[in-house]
C-alpha cells in the first residue's frame, strides 16, 4: 500500500518547472561543491531566497538537487587537487589525488561519478521506500550509541597512518586535543583560548580541511619543478563512462561504501563526513596481496566515494519523518520546508502525499541528472591538472583564502586556515598524518559530548549501561573487529 | 669490500644522525603534551577529561616513538639529516612569508588587488617565467571569481583602501 503509494506521484516529477529546478539545483552544487571552502549547506542557503516563489515540490526538489550534487561537487577538487571541496570528500583526497599523479585522473573520476550516482540513486530509493520505518532506528541512538559511532570513527586513524602507525596515533590525538579548544558548551568555561576572541568558538572543521589539504597542497606543488603539471601526462585520454571490468574489480568495495553510507545516514549527527573514513578503513582492513592504498588504489576511492553519496538520502529521513536534521544540510533542507509551510513529521505523508513522493522522486532523478552533467564539469576541471603546479599551487592558496573567508566571513578564521595549511605541510613531512588530525577534530566533540552525556545518564556506570544496550554493544563489538583487523599483520607483510 | 650504511653524499649543512628525528619529536611532543595537560587539568564540570585523555596519549606514544628509535637501529638511522639550503628547498617558507602578507594585504589593501600581487609574486618566487599565462589565468579568473563571490554569494569581501 505504501510502495504503490510512494509510485502514484512518479509522474508529478516529470512537469518542466520540476526539471528546471533540478538542472539548476545541481549546476549550482556541483560548482560551489567543487570550490574548497563552499559547502553543499551554503548553496542550499543560496538558493533559498530563489524558491521562495516556487510550488513547495518545485523548491524543495531545487534544494535536494543542491545537496547532493553540493557533496559529489566536492570530489573533484579533491580528486584532481588534493583540494577537498566538502569534509565528506576528505578521504577521496587520499587515493584520489594519487591516481591523478599517475595519470589516472579520468579513471578516477569515472569510478567517481559512478559510485556517486549509484550510491545516490540506492540512497534516494530507501528514502523513497523506507522512510517511516527506519526513522525509527535514528530514535534508538543516545549518548552511549554516539560515544561508540565517534569510537569506531577513530579506528580508522590506525588504517590511514601509512607510513608510522604510532605517529598516525599521535595525529588522531593532536585532533581529538584540538577539538577541546573554544568555549565548553556543558560548563561556559573558555578552554584553551588564550584570551584570543578568535579561538572562542574552537578550530571549525572547513577551516582545517582547507588548511590541511587544500593549503598544505598548494605549497608543495610549488616545490620542485614548477613548469611540470600534476598529472605528468600532456594529454588526457576521455573515456568518463565506467567500464565493466573497472566496476567488476571493484565491486565490492563499492557495495561496502554504499552500505556504510545508508547506515550512517541515517544516524544523527554522523554523515558523510564521518562514512567516508569508516568505509576507507573497512577496505584497508580488507586490503588484498597486490593493492596499493595510499598510492592511488582505485577500491579505496570506490568506497569512500560510494558512501559519502550513499548518506544523502537516508540523512533525510530523520529530518522528513521525525523532524530531526541530521546535519548542517538537512538543517537548512528543514528550514525551507517550513518556510513553505510544510510540518515534517509523519503527518506529512498523510497530509501533503503529493509533495512528500515529488521530493523524494525530484531527489533521485536530481542524481541521474548529476551524472550527465558530472561529466561535462569534470572533463573542464581535468585540464586543470595539465597546468603547471607552479600556477596551480598560488591559485589553490587563493582559493583556499577566499572560500575560507566567504564562508565563515572572519579573518580570524583565515589566520587559523593558514595556522592549519602550515602544520600540515611540516607535519606530513614528518610523517604524521593530516587525516588523522581531521578525523580527530570531527569526531572530537561527537565523542566528546557522547562521553559526557554517557557519564550523566549511566548515573556514574557508563560501561555497565554501554553494555546493556544492544546498539551500543553490537557497536563496540565492531571497534574490537576494527582494532584486531588494523593491528593483525597482513600474510605478505 | 662492505659498503658504508652511513650516506654523507647529499649537499647541505650536517645536523644530526636520522635516528635522532624520532627523539627530538617525541621530546617536543612530551613537553607540549606536558604544557597542554597542566593546563587541562584544571577545567570545571569534567572538561578537562579529554584534553587530558589526549595529552596522556601522545606523552605514551612519544615515549614508544623515542624507544622504537632506540630499537631498531638500521642503517637509516645512521645516515645523517643535513639542512637544504638550495633555493628549492627554501621556497616553501618563502611561500609561507607571502601568504602571511597576503592575509594582512587583503584587510588594509583589499582582496583583489592583493590577489592579483599574490598570483604575479608567487608564480614568480616558484619559477614561472611565463608571464602570458599567468596574466591569462589572472584575467579570465578574477572577473570570474568577483562575479561569483560578490553577485551570486553576496559575499563581503574585504575592500581595504583599493579593490
Amino acid at each position: 500500500m505504501y510502495l504503490l503509494e510512494a509510485f502514484s506521484y512518479l509522474d508529478n516529477v516529470a512537469t518542466m518547472p520540476n526539471m528546471l529546478a533540478m538542472l539548476v539545483g545541481v549546476t549550482v552544487g556541483l560548482v560551489i561543491g567543487a570550490i574548497p571552502g563552499l559547502s553543499p549547506p551554503m548553496a542550499i542557503a543560496l538558493m533559498i531566497p530563489v524558491s521562495f516563489n516556487l510550488p513547495p515540490a518545485t523548491a524543495l526538489i531545487l534544494l535536494v538537487s543542491c545537496f547532493a550534487a553540493g557533496i559529489y561537487g566536492g570530489s573533484f577538487s579533491a580528486i584532481l587537487l588534493r583540494a577537498p571541496g566538502t569534509s565528506a570528500s576528505a578521504a577521496s583526497a587520499i587515493e584520489g589525488y594519487e591516481m591523478t599523479k599517475r595519470g589516472r585522473a579520468i579513471q578516477a573520476i569515472r569510478i567517481s561519478t559512478f559510485a556517486s550516482v549509484i550510491g545516490g540513486l540506492i540512497s534516494g530509493l530507501v528514502l523513497l521506500l523506507l522512510a517511516p520505518p527506519l526513522a525509527v532506528v535514528s530514535l534508538w541512538f543516545g549518548p552511549a550509541e554516539y560515544f561508540m559511532v565517534a569510537l569506531l570513527g577513530l579506528t580508522a586513524i590506525a588504517s590511514v597512518a601509512f607510513g608510522s602507525l604510532i605517529k598516525g596515533l599521535i595525529s588522531g590525538l593532536l585532533g581529538l586535543f584540538l577539538s577541546t579548544f573554544g568555549i565548553d558548551t556543558y560548563s561556559g568555561f573558555p578552554r584553551l583560548t588564550f584570551d584570543l576572541v578568535g579561538l572562542e568558538s574552537g578550530f571549525d572543521i572547513m577551516p582545517a580541511i582547507i588548511g590541511l589539504f587544500a593549503f598544505a597542497q598548494g605549497i608543495e606543488l610549488c616545490e620542485g619543478d614548477s613548469s611540470s603539471n600534476i598529472s605528468g601526462v600532456k594529454k588526457l585520454s576521455w573515456n568518463i563512462w565506467p567500464k565493466y571490468s573497472e566496476i567488476y574489480h571493484v565491486r565490492w568495495s563499492l557495495v561496502r561504501g554504499w552500505v556504510t553510507g545508508l547506515v550512517m545516514g541515517i544516524i544523527p549527527a554522523a554523515g558523510g563526513s564521518v562514512a567516508q573514513w569508516i568505509a576507507y578503513a573497512w577496505e584497508i582492513r580488507r586490503a588484498k596481496k597486490g593493492d596499493e592504498f595510499g598510492k592511488g588504489e582505485i577500491k579505496g576511492l570506490a568506497a569512500t566515494e560510494g558512501s559519502n553519496n550513499g548518506v544523502t538520502g537516508t540523512s533525510l529521513i530523520p529530518m522528513f519523518v521525525l523532524g530531526i536534521p541530521g546535519g548542517i544540510s538537512a538543517a537548512v533542507i528543514l528550514g525551507a520546508l517550513m518556510i513553505h509551510g510544510l510540518q515534517p513529521g509523519m503527518r506529512l505523508f498523510k497530509t501533503s502525499p503529493d509533495v512528500i513522493y515529488t521530493i523524494m522522486w525530484g531527489f533521485l532523478f536530481a542524481n541521474v541528472l548529476m551524472g550527465f552533467i558530472a561529466v561535462f564539469l569534470a572533463r573542464a576541471m581535468a585540464y586543470l591538472t595539465l597546468f603547471p603546479r607552479g600556477i596551480i599551487g598560488p591559485l589553490i592558496m587563493i582559493f583556499s583564502v577566499i572560500g575560507t573567508y566567504a564562508s565563515t566571513n572572519n579573518i580570524y578564521e583565515v589566520w587559523i586556515m593558514l595556522g592549519f595549511g602550515i602544520g600540515g605541510y611540516y607535519l606530513t613531512k614528518l610523517n604524521f598524518v593530516p587525516a588523522g588530525i581531521l578525523l580527530g577534530i570531527i569526531l572530537g566533540p561527537i565523542a566528546e559530548n557522547g562521553l559526557r552525556d554517557l557519564i550523566t545518564v549511566s548515573h556514574g556506570s557508563p560501561i555497565l549501561f554501554t553494555l546493556s544496550r544492544p546498539i551500543s554493544l553490537t557497536l563496540l563489538i565492531c571497534i574490537v573487529l576494527a582494532i584486531y583487523f588494523s593491528l593483525k599483520p597482513k600474510k605478505w607483510d | 669490500m662492505e659498503s658504508n650504511p652511513v650516506d654523507n653524499s647529499s649537499v647541505g649543512l650536517p645536523l644530526f644522525k636520522a635516528a635522532w628525528g624520532p627523539r627530538i619529536t617525541g621530546g617536543i611532543c612530551i613537553a607540549l603534551a606536558l604544557y597542554f595537560g597542566n593546563l587541562a587539568k584544571d577545567f570545571p564540570a569534567g572538561g578537562g577529561i579529554f584534553p587530558l585523555f589526549a595529552m596522556g596519549g601522545t606523552i605514551v606514544l612519544a615515549i614508544l616513538l623515542i624507544a622504537a628509535s632506540f630499537i631498531k637501529t638500521n642503517a637509516s638511522g645512521q645516515k645523517i639529516l643535513r639542512l637544504d639550503v638550495s633555493y628549492n628547498s627554501l621556497k616553501p617558507p618563502i611561500l609561507i612569508f607571502l601568504s602571511i602578507l597576503y592575509i594582512i594585504a587583503i584587510t588594509e589593501i583589499g582582496y583583489f588587488t592583493s590577489s592579483i600581487c599574490f598570483l604575479y609574486i608567487t608564480t614568480y618566487a616558484v619559477g614561472i617565467r611565463n608571464f602570458k599565462m599567468v596574466t591569462l589565468t589572472g584575467v579570465i579568473l578574477f572577473p570570474t571569481m568577483y562575479g561569483f563571490f560578490v553577485y551570486l554569494l553576496h559575499a563581503t569581501l574585504p575592500a581595504g583602501i583599493l579593490f
